[in-house]
């Protein structure tokens, strides 16, 4: 396993090109746009070598027997799959934001299965690619972006019907040696600060759509690649101070891109799905099912410090006490561990594949994100209607450093006397950071934006054995 | 004769106590060195601390010469320590 310094140390070796706000960044790891968004990958690997969160941080591997960072395992135990939703939840808790590498841990898991499918019933040796690439994975403890959503163009066309057919990753060269992919994916988490992508198809896919039937591993600075860096609400305060970004060191969501890939090579040891259409759309339900699960941890570890700083905040504000204030709190707990329940039932209620993993259920899986579009803009609301209409006014950072002004902020801002006002202020850019913008946005679209999640619910229930219970009961015949 | 004590924590997705706080207390209280668990170094006693009731942590992996002891609340932190003192004195 990699520790955070070689994490770090391994990220200078890599040359990808990142465009951001009009220059191209040399180095993630040095430049202060990406740097907070690599401390919080660094995370899965720091928490890995502490004994408080190894168990959780660490597992075996089915491949080689040797212990692995759980983000680069395949599940092998609904016990996994729990481990899983509690990791996550243990790492929200500590960075505040995402840590990005649970996406390329839930393709790797879908590309296990799907792979495994396809070679059955086409004869086909993706699998055993797999299986060589993932212990690859595992042996150099990589960070996989896991990269799914292509740009999509217009949505009331397939892929094969865009007016630009690059609006969907597809091969458009096939060679002896390997095949060329053109496209580009978008809203990419972490991708600048992994070493690779796995590419895999967005969408359920027709026979006229064959070639964007494509899953692929490519290093982040292959030739051909190029990224450019996401904007997001007020990031541009982690070049000026540490208050006011509300969360230096892990700064907000995922340090997502778009991705763009103009004509990359890929041989062939590294792709994984060539042109079966057909197992399409069962590799993107996987894959979402997996991602939807996470939603019930990451997210409520975040919750967790929302509710944190919100209390505090009220301790701050000098109204601890006050009854209407604990019982917004108590919704807020509830609301993030009704998240947590689902997670935790579709862990439990996960099944053996026929590859031998395991997988999640997927009606309770998309139950746990469609939540998660509603509850975390509600946890949000509270934390802002307890905290105070402050989180939306406050002065600069400048002008609190700033002596002519400092002493006016620490008298007119300060509540509770015993909390100095700097305290209630760096609180007040946390519920800020973490309760608007782009954090709100990403939590109703990451994993699928909340129709998809209700087309598979409706899909994955019984909606006829409902209706004979309801008939039977009401002694109705037919 | 001095005890080893191999201690093993849980992953702390939610602890309800700060499980480091009682292993400094079981420590000091005991008189005895804790050490983080190592699969390759067979303690005489497993020491492992879950941060809730659910003891997610499958105690049956970890390997020790006299026996595992497990604690899941502050609540617990004399009785335990209690028995990492018995089987101690089994050693002795």
């Amino acid at each position: 396993m990699k520790t955070k310094e070689q994490y770090i140390e391994s990220l200078r070796q890599l040359h990808p090109v990142i465009y951001c706000n009009g220059e191209k960044i040399e180095s993630v790891v040095d430049h202060p746009m990406t740097r907070p968004h690599v401390n919080s990958a660094a995370m899965t690997y720091d928490l890995a070598f502490d004994p408080e969160y190894e168990d959780l941080m660490v597992t075996t591997s089915h491949l080689t027997g040797k212990k692995i960072n759980r983000f680069t395992s395949v599940h092998q135990s609904t016990d996994d799959l729990v481990k899983k939703v509690k990791m996550l939840r243990m790492i929200g808790q500590k960075t505040g934001t995402c840590f990005q590498r649970c996406v390329g841990f839930d393709a790797m898991n879908s590309t296990f299965i799907t792979t495994y499918k396809v070679d059955q019933e086409c004869g086909t040796d993706y699998h055993e690619r797999f299986k060589k690439y993932l212990e690859y994975v595992q042996e150099n403890d990589l960070m996989i972006a896991g990269s799914m959503t292509d740009p999509k163009g217009d949505r009331s066309k397939k892929p094969g019907q865009q007016e630009d057919p690059d609006l969907y990753v597809h091969i458009v060269e096939k060679r002896e040696d390997g095949i060329v992919v053109r496209g580009a994916k978008a809203h990419q988490t972490g991708m600048v600060n992994s070493h690779e992508m796995l590419i895999l198809p967005t969408t359920n896919l027709g026979e006229e759509d064959k070639d964007y039937a494509v899953a692929a591993a490519i290093p982040v600075d292959a030739p051909g690649v190029v990224h450019i860096f996401g904007r997001q609400t007020n990031d541009q305060r982690r070049l000026t101070g540490d208050i006011d970004t509300g969360n230096s060191e892990y700064a907000i969501v995922g340090g997502e891109t778009l991705t763009v890939l103009n004509d990359v090579f890929v041989p062939w040891d590294r792709v994984f799905m060539c042109g079966e259409y057909q197992y399409a759309q069962e590799y993107v339900e996987t894959f979402a099912a997996y991602h939807r699960q996470n939603y019930g941890g990451c997210k409520v570890g975040l919750a967790d410090v929302i509710i944190g700083a919100t209390a505090a905040m009220a301790e701050f504000n000098g109204v601890p006490k006050a009854s209407h204030i604990k019982d917004k709190l108590i919704d807020m707990i509830n609301m993030s561990e009704t998240m947590y329940n689902c997670s935790i039932a579709c862990s439990c209620e996960g099944c053996k594949t026929p590859a031998g993993s395991y997988y999640v259920n997927t009606l309770l899986a998309n139950t746990v994100k469609l939540n998660c579009t509603k509850y975390m803009y509600e946890i949000s609301r509270l934390a802002h209607d307890i905290a105070g209409g402050f989180i939306a006014t406050l002065p600069y950072e400048a002008d609190y450093k700033n002596p002519e002004t400092k002493e006016y902020i620490d008298k007119y801002l300060k509540a509770n006397p015993d909390v100095p006002t700097e305290h209630r202020i760096r609180l007040a850019r946390l519920i800020e950071n973490m309760t608007g913008g782009t954090a709100l946005a990403e939590s109703m679209h990451g994993a699928g934006s909340p129709q998809a999640m209700k087309v598979m619910i409706y899909r994955e229930s019984n909606m006829e054995h409902k209706k004979k219970l309801a008939k039977k009961l009401a002694k109705i015949d037919k | 004769m001095d005890i080893e004590v191999g201690l093993k924590y849980c992953g702390g997705c939610n602890p309800a106590y700060d499980r480091k706080e009682i292993a400094d207390i079981i420590g000091r209280q005991s008189g005895i060195k804790l050490k983080p668990y190592n699969e390759n170094e067979i303690s005489d006693v497993v020491l492992i601390i879950s941060g809730c009731s659910v003891d997610c942590v499958n105690a049956w992996e970890y390997k020790s010469r006299c026996g595992t002891v497990l604690i899941n609340s502050p609540e617990q932190v004399y009785e335990v320590i209690r028995q990492i003192r018995t089987l101690k004195n089994n050693i002795k």
